[in-house]
């Protein structure tokens, strides 16, 4: 009987703290999850005001026989930093 | 009858150093031009010089190393521009008149596949038919005399000296009695003026070398030239689509071109 008490006595405790640290975990996962989200619609967002924007690169070459060509190239739905790197290959292009 | 034999003698030794001296193939005369672009009331000037001989001329850019200028500056919350000058680098632009065998050859640049390509684009002289004003003025204290002529789309206002007796001119531009010292088209847009003249000029075997086509570049006619330049915007285009972020579009508005030649003859349109 002392050995059936016993063994309840371990069995139900470790059932309390089976649930406790089920909750923790749950806590755990719930708050990760809530970082996740924050951080993704952070970049939803960031991603959305950065879709606004248009690059564009204004041409002006001049081919040696005198002819001058101008234009504009815009490209849209690109990011400000996807737009830097363009224009800084452009610039760099022109060397070839 | 002795002094009529001496002076036969004379004549006759005068007239050989004469004949000797328009067959001196080396005897060269040099022109240096500014020629001022003015499209869209924005000058650019660039020097050149015209070297010629009895039997061709050559009219080439005295070009400084090509120079990168860019600038990148947010013109609002939204957009960013870029300006920049595309410079052909490496290659020398030079026109190429054989009046033997009337024809031009020009070595040019242009864009292709995503490079920058250089040609030799052959053409025949088309003889300007030019009318000859009795209007005269000083011009690098040589008395020049009106002349004006259609050349490609555009109708020239020059003027030519008789004090130098040759049928040469700046670029592609020639065929009066007398060197063309200036000219300029109706419309101010393309000017050429003398700067310097230096005749007989000395020239060296490096002088030859400069005009030496290299055997790499392709030959094609002007016909075709006038195609490629044509799709001058494209190639640009393909050179920005090798850098585009996946799933980007771009469009290309506002083009235009300008040209020294506006029109061409029919065999040549395109």
């Amino acid at each position: 009987m002392k050995k059936l008490l016993i063994l309840s006595t371990i069995i139900s405790f470790s059932i309390v703290n089976f649930t406790s640290a089920g909750r923790d975990m749950k806590k755990s996962f719930d708050k990760v999850e809530a970082v996740e989200l924050i951080h993704e619609s952070h970049n939803q967002n960031s991603e959305e005001v950065e879709l606004l924007k248009d690059c564009t690169v204004r041409l002006d070459f001049e081919l040696e026989d005198g002819t001058t060509i101008q234009g504009e190239l815009t490209f849209v739905d690109v990011s400000w930093w996807d737009c830097t790197k363009m224009q800084l290959a452009a610039w760099w292009k022109r060397n070839f | 009858m002795k002094n009529i034999s001496i002076l036969i003698v004379f004549f006759l030794i005068g007239n050989f150093n004469l004949l000797a001296q328009s067959n001196n193939k080396e005897s060269y005369g040099k022109i240096t031009y500014e020629r001022v672009l003015n499209f869209d009331g924005n000058p650019k000037p660039t020097t050149f010089n015209l070297l010629f001989n009895p039997d061709f001329s050559v009219f080439y850019e005295l070009r400084e190393e090509p120079k990168e200028e860019a600038t990148l500056k947010p013109s609002s919350d939204d957009e960013f521009d870029l300006s920049f000058d595309v410079k052909f680098n490496g290659s020398k632009y030079f026109v190429y008149t054989d009046f033997e065998k009337e024809i031009i050859q020009s070595q040019v640049s242009l864009f292709k596949d995503g490079k920058q390509k250089s040609y030799i684009v052959e053409e025949e002289i088309l003889k300007i038919k030019w009318g000859i004003a009795n209007e005269y003025k000083m011009i690098n204290d040589l008395k020049a005399q009106k002349a004006i002529g259609s050349f490609r789309g555009r109708k020239y206002i020059a003027w030519f000296t008789n004090q130098i007796p040759v049928k040469y001119g700046p670029w592609k531009l020639n065929g009066l009695p007398g060197l063309i010292l200036n000219v300029t088209d109706e419309s101010n847009e393309v000017m050429f003026f003398v700067k310097e003249i230096k005749i007989p000029f000395q020239s060296n075997s490096e002088t030859k070398n400069d005009f030496k086509f290299s055997s790499d570049f392709d030959k094609i006619s002007l016909h075709e030239y006038v195609k490629l330049k044509g799709e001058q915007i494209d190639e640009v285009k393909k050179l920005f689509n090798s850098k585009l972020p996946r799933g980007a579009k771009m469009e290309m508005t506002n083009s235009k071109s300008n040209d020294i030649e506006l029109e061409y003859e029919e065999k040549i349109k395109y």
